[in-house]
């Protein structure tokens, strides 16, 4: 399935310069496809990867397909004394081909290879044992230590996931990206049981900070085709950033969304500030020195990540939110961890209110239109 | 690389110390009595130069023994350049367990000669690709003025990366600070990344923000260094994070309003996350138990009470 002969690469993908192979996952459908789409680039079997890493430099652009022997399906770690959404991660990779700035996942891995899980069989053994029981709902997605669809013309991995999925109506998958892929659409049996997602932002930060990502139109654009297809789309405003002019960028931002598509085929929306692990800074700092938004009031918040100063956030919120509302968002609009002082002051409503924020998306995310 | 011809030598014929030797320091007093009752038990090495010799190591022996007006023994060394001659140098002292200090110096003489380190590196013990090792070679892109505030804070090195940031004006402005006061580490940090954090958020050069700060005049002040340095942390951390500063300050004063005259300590610890509040009392009998209930009670009541101290939602 899902093996069509390639086009060429898109322009956010430079292809690798190595190809790294876990010997048991050699004949795995996802390496098969890996290697005729990448025809001309060197590959070898990975018999130790702490060696081939010393040999390639902990920066080169390695693809390493990878025989993974952990936990596939697992809670989002989300943090202490704020509250988390309770997604459930299907992982799939780490890393990811993208250069945003502020991206948490430089200081998260060691290194900048990006992996891919080919063993697919034992993940869908794993997904199998816990999607069993058809009366207990999932809210999952593959994007959070990786973009879920940029590697996606390169691996077919989301076509794959989505068709393995088809067979079970009680798993909700969100596909969030900062790309504009639409290749695994083809693959999905049941619309109302995918979310594509996209992290949006104001164009300025989007053209300086996430480089290699799409432009905020190419990301609604494709929104809005997923939307023509009969699906529902999420949106994440994701980190939001503080920097001189940020009123102009994220009305051009909310402007640009709803120029696309409207407020009743968002499934949710959330929107966060930007925060961090304190090691991040140091790494933002020196990968990114034209990324001064790193030099703004961020204090120690109360699980010891570093967050915009309370005041600065809150002003950033109430003016997105008014404007959200203002466009038809009403309690589809939540917090990425945020105390529930922020939710009530800024929203007016809880998490409890909701019946628990992630009781609130799963049902949210099962809806029907 | 040696001639092993002995060499016996009046101290006049040594005339010059080659620069190879980036470790010469003043002879302790144990070496100069044990050269004064055993005699020269080493020999130094020298090279032969147009009308004498240069010492290339021996530096304590040789300005031992020419100030006691002994002759010198020492072995030649064949004309050789400047990084043949360090490593001539550095293995002759290998015994020695190099300092921070030490380490720069030496790294300072081979840097230039535009070899490979590593090779030096692993003769002063610095393992490869090591924090250390990162830290030294951002050092020695430093003036070599800096080298003097690691004699008396060696800790200092772990700010190297960061200095090394800066542009050589920016340097120079900054070695005052180190110079004059002895900094922690924890505040040489810290100074570093609110300058930094200053500037950024001023979009001002430093020289500008140090003036406008006033900083250049709190280091000639007449307050004590542990004063100078918390007025300078403050100034710049008032510059760096203004909001937070003032939501401290504001936050300071209603507390201490509403605690002061009691037994009571009270404490906002989130970073204005939460408006939470800790209250806390120690007491040492029933009585003084007592008296701390009343006062809460009225604290509880009191009219600095009607808006919360801290109040983050602003």
């Amino acid at each position: 399935m899902n093996d069509a002969q390639a086009p060429s690469l898109p322009a956010y993908l430079d292809p690798p310069r190595h190809i790294l192979v876990d010997p048991e996952v050699i004949h795995s459908q996802v390496t098969a496809r890996v290697l005729s789409r990448l025809p001309g680039t060197p590959w070898s079997l990975c018999r130790d990867y702490q060696e081939h890493l010393q040999e390639h430099g902990p920066g080169a652009r390695i693809l390493y397909l990878k025989n993974y022997k952990g936990r596939f399906m697992r809670f989002c770690p989300g943090t202490s004394r704020y509250h988390c959404c309770g997604y459930r991660i299907i992982h799939i990779g780490e890393n990811c081909p993208l250069r945003c700035s502020y991206c948490i996942l430089q200081a998260y891995f060691q290194d900048r290879v990006l992996k891919v899980w080919a063993n697919q069989q034992d993940l869908y053994r794993e997904l199998k044992q816990h999607l069993a029981d058809e009366k207990k709902l999932f809210r999952a997605g593959t994007g959070e230590f990786t973009d879920s669809l940029a590697l996606e013309a390169i691996t077919g991995y989301t076509g794959d996931l989505v068709s393995f999925l088809g067979d079970y109506p009680n798993v909700c998958l969100e596909l969030k990206s900062k790309i504009a892929d639409l290749g695994w659409m083809q693959m999905v049996s049941d619309p109302a049981r995918v979310l594509p997602a996209w992290s949006v932002n104001a164009p300025e930060i989007i053209a300086q900070h996430e480089k290699g990502s799409a432009g905020l139109q190419e990301r609604m654009q494709a929104a809005r085709e997923c939307v023509r297809q009969g699906f529902r789309i999420c949106l994440h405003f994701d980190p939001i950033i503080y920097y001189p002019g940020w009123q102009k960028g994220y009305a051009r931002a909310v402007e640009t969304i709803f120029d696309h598509v409207s407020a009743g085929d968002i499934a949710y929306m959330s929107l966060g500030s930007f925060r961090f692990m304190p090691e991040l800074e140091k790494i933002l700092m020196r990968n990114h020195p034209g990324a001064d938004y790193i030099y703004n009031e961020f204090i120690y918040g109360m699980d010891g990540k570093k967050r915009l100063l309370l005041p600065l956030r809150l002003k950033q919120f109430r003016f997105l939110v008014q404007k959200l509302k203002k466009a038809g968002m009403s309690e589809n609009m939540y917090f990425c961890m945020e105390s529930e002082q922020v939710w009530k002051d800024v929203l007016g409503y809880t998490p409890g209110d909701l019946g628990g924020l992630d009781n609130h998306l799963l049902r949210l995310s099962f809806q029907t239109r | 690389m040696l001639i092993h011809t002995p060499l016996t030598l009046k101290p006049s014929q040594i005339l010059e110390v080659d620069p190879c030797i980036f470790w010469a320091e003043k002879c302790p007093q144990p070496f100069i009595d044990s050269l004064q009752d055993l005699g020269q038990l080493q020999p130094v090495l020298v090279r032969k130069i147009s009308a004498g010799y240069s010492l290339v190591a021996g530096y304590k022996r040789f300005q031992t023994l020419k100030s006691l007006g002994r002759k010198i023994y020492a072995l030649q060394v064949k004309d050789t350049g400047p990084w043949e001659k360090g490593l001539i140098y550095l293995s002759s002292n290998l015994t020695r367990m190099p300092d921070t200090l030490m380490m720069v110096r030496a790294l300072r003489y081979f840097q230039p000669l535009g070899q490979d380190l590593q090779q030096i590196c692993h003769l002063l013990g610095i393992s490869r690709g090591s924090r250390q090792q990162k830290q030294l070679q951002a050092w020695i892109t430093l003036p070599s003025a800096w080298d003097r505030t690691l004699e008396h804070n060696p800790q200092l090195l772990t700010c190297a990366p960061d200095l090394a940031g800066l542009n050589s004006e920016e340097q120079d402005l900054l070695l005052p600070f180190f110079l004059d006061l002895g900094w922690s580490l924890n505040n040489a940090r810290n100074f570093l990344d609110l300058v930094i954090r200053a500037q950024k958020s001023r979009h001002t050069a430093i020289r500008e923000m140090l003036l406008q700060l006033q900083l250049d005049r709190i280091l000639p002040g007449d307050l004590s260094p542990k004063d100078k340095i918390r007025a300078i942390l403050d100034n710049l951390g008032r510059a760096a994070y203004p909001n937070y500063f003032r939501l401290r300050d504001q936050a300071r004063q209603n507390i201490n309003s509403l605690v002061s005259g009691t037994l009571w300590n009270c404490i906002h610890a989130d970073n204005f996350e939460s408006p939470a509040l800790e209250l806390r009392v120690r007491v040492q009998n029933r009585d003084e138990l007592h008296q701390a209930a009343r006062q809460l009670s009225s604290i509880v009541d009191s009219e600095h009470m009607h808006t919360w101290p801290v109040y983050p939602h602003e």
